[in-house]
């Protein structure tokens, strides 16, 4: 079997603006955010999620994974 | 366009059927003697999903980037979504039947809620949150049913002890899925005909252990041993009953997503790792608790893990998690190294697992979606992972959830009838083989990222 590495391991550049970068360094500091990047990562992801939800029939879709989500909880498929 | 009858058992092993109960399934006896046959080997993971879904489209779990029942969403340490129809993104069989002009009838399988329009009828499966949610396509077939069977039912709820009930309700439903079955075979137009019948594994969950005589916590009850069987000898009759009604030059295939076999117990994952220092907690819990219920300190935890049939371990990575803390430069030598540590964990007593672990890029074609840094399977199978902590051992053998008598295992079965196939067993045919032999059958194109091969006679 090949061993192959995992692209969750491999990163590509973007840039962003040397003072910005240096004010989210500070925004961060107190927080859970072990760095810059996974700040940004962070916030790129809320964006990207918030856009998915906004073009599909989000609520009833809610409301449904809840009831399912309910159900396999309580057949152990969530242990 | 020719016709195709493709009929799932939903955790079907072959010992079971082909040999242990083959003298109370005269219908399958039979089939067998005129068919292709074997043992089926699932998906890796062998659940039901994805099993049924790289069944119906050909791919494997990392091509569809599906990998069970819960998935992470993205960048959330807790948050999970739960797959439904619209992130099933490759075309099923019955898409493609439909494209052609061909008709089709798709009853059960899972997970197809919310219905999506096809060329024919659509029921969803046991993955629908309930009979009041619009389960069927065109909606308006929902009244058809009522009136066939009354009250449909889309699963049954099998921890519980109250066996009677549950081997009640598990024949109810069988019944009534099977009698929809045969009066939209009967009565409608088709090319594609596909059912899955998810009783045979509810059944496995709920009375295993009665039916097993090796079974670790086998309980002799003649009266459970026998709705056991029977189960069985009424699936038989229907499988009967719908080869009576199966057109001539119809190709048949009945096939299962898995197996099954004894569960010994769960394995506190979670709990090993926090006792090899790779997982850190705020606060400690005073009794079991479920793992999105802890306080997890994230930033001094290096990998935390799923339970399930199999355990999902994620590393915690710098830049990707939100509080990651293994950097990229590490991760791969992280990676080794604890895949080499979960595979000497050993059993209660200390004696040696067939533990198995993987890298989700070695097993698929491609690795889509949120998945595992690592997938572990504890003692081939026969263990459960249990992501839950606060448990006074790491091996648990009953859980608040209530009684689960069996876990899955790597083969399922399939049969062939039809033209050209004649007696003959083979053992090495694979999950991913049953789409491309069905396009085949119905004169369709098989598209080049299907890895399955045809099975032939």
């Amino acid at each position: 079997m090949p061993k192959t590495k995992s692209r969750k391991g491999k990163f590509t550049s973007v840039s962003i603006p040397i003072p910005l970068f240096r004010k989210i360094e500070e925004h961060i500091a107190d927080t859970g955010f072990t760095s810059v990047s996974s700040y940004v990562t962070y916030i790129l992801r809320e964006i990207v999620a918030e856009s998915a939800s906004e073009s599909s029939s989000a609520s009833s879709a809610k409301e449904d994974q809840k009831k399912v989500k309910e159900r396999l909880r309580a057949l152990g498929y969530l242990d | 366009m020719k016709k195709a009858v493709l009929l799932g058992w939903d955790g079907v092993p072959p010992t079971l059927v082909f040999e242990e109960l083959i003298d109370r399934m005269p219908n399958l006896r039979k089939l067998l003697q005129s068919s292709t046959y074997g043992p089926l080997r699932s998906t890796n993971p062998p659940i039901t999903v994805p099993a049924w879904m790289s069944m119906m489209t050909g791919c494997d779990p990392g091509q569809l980037g599906i990998y069970g029942f819960r998935h992470r969403t993205p960048g959330d340490y807790k948050e999970i979504w739960i797959p439904d129809s619209t992130q099933i993104l490759a075309p099923k069989i019955w898409d493609m039947t439909g494209e052609a002009g061909g008709k089709v009838i798709v009853i059960g399988v899972p997970p197809t809620y919310p219905p999506s329009e096809v060329n024919g009828l659509l029921v969803s499966g046991f993955l629908t949150p309930d009979i009041d949610s619009p389960y069927t396509y065109p909606e308006r077939l929902a009244k058809t049913i009522k009136q066939l069977v009354g009250e449909y039912k889309l699963d049954v709820f099998y921890r519980t002890e109250d066996k009677d009930t549950l081997g009640a309700e598990l024949l109810e439903m069988t019944e009534k899925r099977h009698e929809i079955a045969k009066h939209f075979m009967q009565n409608e137009e088709w090319n594609l005909f596909v059912m899955m019948e998810v009783g045979p594994d509810r059944l496995h969950h709920g009375f295993w252990r009665y039916y097993d005589t090796t079974h670790s916590r086998y309980i002799v009850s003649e009266k459970y041993r026998s709705l056991f069987i029977q189960y069985y000898e009424m699936l038989d009759r229907h499988l009967g009953e719908l080869m009576e009604i199966l057109p001539d030059e119809c190709l048949f295939i009945l096939a299962s997503d898995h197996g099954a076999k004894e569960r010994e117990g769960a394995f506190c994952i979670n709990q090993w790792l926090r006792e090899h220092g790779l997982l850190t907690l705020r606060t400690e819990p005073t009794s079991p608790t479920s793992f999105e219920d802890l306080d997890v300190d994230w930033k001094h935890t290096k990998a935390w893990a799923w339970g399930g049939y199999y355990a999902r371990i994620f590393i915690n990575l710098e830049g990707y998690e939100r509080e990651g803390c293994i950097s990229p430069d590490e991760y791969e030598s992280f990676r080794d190294m604890l895949a080499e540590m979960l595979r000497e964990i050993t059993g209660p007593n200390g004696e040696k697992w067939a533990n198995i672990v993987h890298k989700p890029e070695d097993i698929y074609q491609e690795c889509n979606g949120e998945y595992p840094d690592l997938m572990l399977y504890l003692d081939d199978l026969h263990w459960r992972a249990s992501g839950g902590m606060g448990y006074d051992s790491l091996y648990f053998y009953e859980s608040d959830n209530g009684p689960d008598d069996a876990i899955h295992d790597w083969n399922g079965i399939y049969v062939i009838h039809g033209p050209n196939h004649t007696h003959s067993r083979r053992d090495n045919q694979n999950i991913l083989d049953i789409a491309p032999t069905i396009l085949k059958h119905l004169g369709l194109k098989v598209p080049s990222y299907m890895k399955g091969k045809t099975i032939r006679s």
